[in-house]
């Protein structure tokens, strides 16, 4: 499938692969794709603090509005609480993945009726504070419910270099997964 | 014949017979030694066969003529009648695990040691109750009482196999342990890496606000120190797994 996706099927859940260097902007020109086409998005991260990804957002010209994000790593760094933000949720550690199960059905019930798909970044950054078998057992639990809610979909962003038994076993809960790298670019 | 001569005859027929006499003492003492000697290599010979560790069974190409007593206590039989009655496959699960129906397996490898002399190889057996158990089964070929016989020394090698297979398992784990470790160092370190970057980029056209570059920088404080924890967690499980090695060493590699 190429990237960006111009046929992205309801209920369908990809895994999107990038090189590390490259990831946070195909982040965003999925996110980008996406709004395009009137959907919500809902982003998961373990990586990039919510302050930043806003700026980062704003620069290369995506709107907020229509963009949930769960942030689990500003608290953490910043030893205490950030300021209230109406569509972002911190979570108080980005090891706590019951905190962040729970803020993302939070975040989906908000958003429920709309077309919805939710990108989740990054699987490298998780694993500093999460084992690979506990991030396999939370994406499997996160594409369960959302399979379960007929969800539009769901994008995990797989920086290259994992592991291949844990990649193998990701792309189970999966149905398509897109190598970008893989993809000719336009000229 | 005068009387001095026949008295001379009967001297030396006397004589003969007090040396044969003597003799067949001798003959008797000798035989009884000996006899005595079978008995006690014999008594030996029993002593260390019954005693032994390994079943050790004795067949001929019709089957099992005899064993010892530990082939009672590891295949579970109160008697040997109740061994001889078997064959070898008899004793065994009806299939190897290569697939290979017992009968015809056991079939060539006795007729291997009825060839060559000796066939050393592993075999699943079956105790009376139908417990599988793994052994190392010598067979060992010699003459005795003008017949062909094999002498089969079954070892039960359930112990071996259980350390085995922990060793494996062990070191299985061992490895998923240190793939799952490499991956949580080196592919955070990308992620610090690439975000300090990009903390660079954002600083050199003077785009950055000082909160979010703080902000960021504290995250990856944060990112690497428990990069740190998840180093020690691997080499303490490093130190336990290495077995000999100095406080000074487990300290350095564990503090």
């Amino acid at each position: 499938m190429a990237f960006p996706i111009t046929d992205i099927k309801d209920e369908e859940i990809y895994l999107i692969m990038a090189s590390a260097s490259d990831i946070r902007n195909k982040n965003i020109e999925l996110i980008k794709m996406l709004l395009a086409k009137d959907y919500y998005v809902l982003v998961i991260t373990t990586n990039q603090p919510y302050d930043v990804l806003k700026k980062n957002y704003e620069k290369q010209g995506v709107a907020m509005e229509k963009i949930l994000i769960v942030d689990t790593i500003t608290k953490y760094a910043l030893g205490h609480d950030h300021e209230p933000v109406k569509n972002c949720r911190f979570v108080n550690n980005p090891a706590d993945m019951t905190s962040i199960g729970i803020a993302v059905t939070e975040s989906l019930g908000e958003l429920k009726g709309k077309k919805v798909s939710m990108l989740f970044d990054s699987v490298n950054s998780m694993l500093i504070y999460i084992s690979s078998q506990n991030i396999t057992k939370f994406v499997h639990f996160i594409t369960n419910r959302l399979r379960l809610l007929n969800f539009s979909g769901m994008f995990l962003a797989v920086e290259k270099g994992l592991d291949p038994d844990v990649l193998t076993q990701l792309t189970t809960f999966v149905d398509e997964v897109i190598d970008v790298d893989k993809i000719p670019q336009k000229t | 014949m005068d009387n001095d001569a026949t008295a001379e005859t009967v001297r030396n027929l006397e004589s003969m017979v007090a040396s044969l006499t003597e003799l067949l003492d001798v003959q008797e003492k000798v035989v009884g030694e000996q006899s005595e000697r079978l008995k006690e290599n014999e008594a030996r010979f029993r002593e260390i066969y019954d005693g032994s560790n390994d079943a050790i069974m004795l067949l001929t190409e019709n089957g099992f003529f005899d064993c010892n007593l530990m082939t009672l206590k590891i295949f579970g039989f109160k008697t040997k009648e109740e061994l001889v009655k078997l064959r070898p496959d008899e004793i065994s699960p009806p299939t190897q695990p290569d697939g290979q129906p017992s009968l015809k397996s056991a079939s060539e490898h006795i007729q291997t040691a009825f060839r060559t002399g000796i066939d050393r190889f592993e075999w699943i057996h079956r105790r009376s109750k139908g417990e599988d158990f793994p052994a190392e089964v010598l067979l060992s070929a010699f003459d005795w009482g003008g017949k062909r016989v094999l002498q089969a020394t079954v070892r039960d090698i359930s112990l071996r196999k259980q350390s085995e297979k922990a060793l494996i398992e062990s070191n299985d784990r061992f490895l998923v342990f240190i793939k799952e470790a490499a991956m949580r160092l080196k592919n955070p370190l990308e992620v610090v890496e690439e975000n300090l970057a990009i903390v660079v980029n954002d600083i050199e056209p003077g785009e950055s606000e000082p909160n979010n570059v703080s902000l960021q920088l504290r995250i990856q404080i944060k990112n690497l120190e428990q990069i740190r924890k998840n180093i020690i967690e691997l080499n303490i499980a490093i130190v336990d797994r290495s077995g000999e090695m100095s406080e000074a060493s487990k300290q350095f590699l564990t503090g």
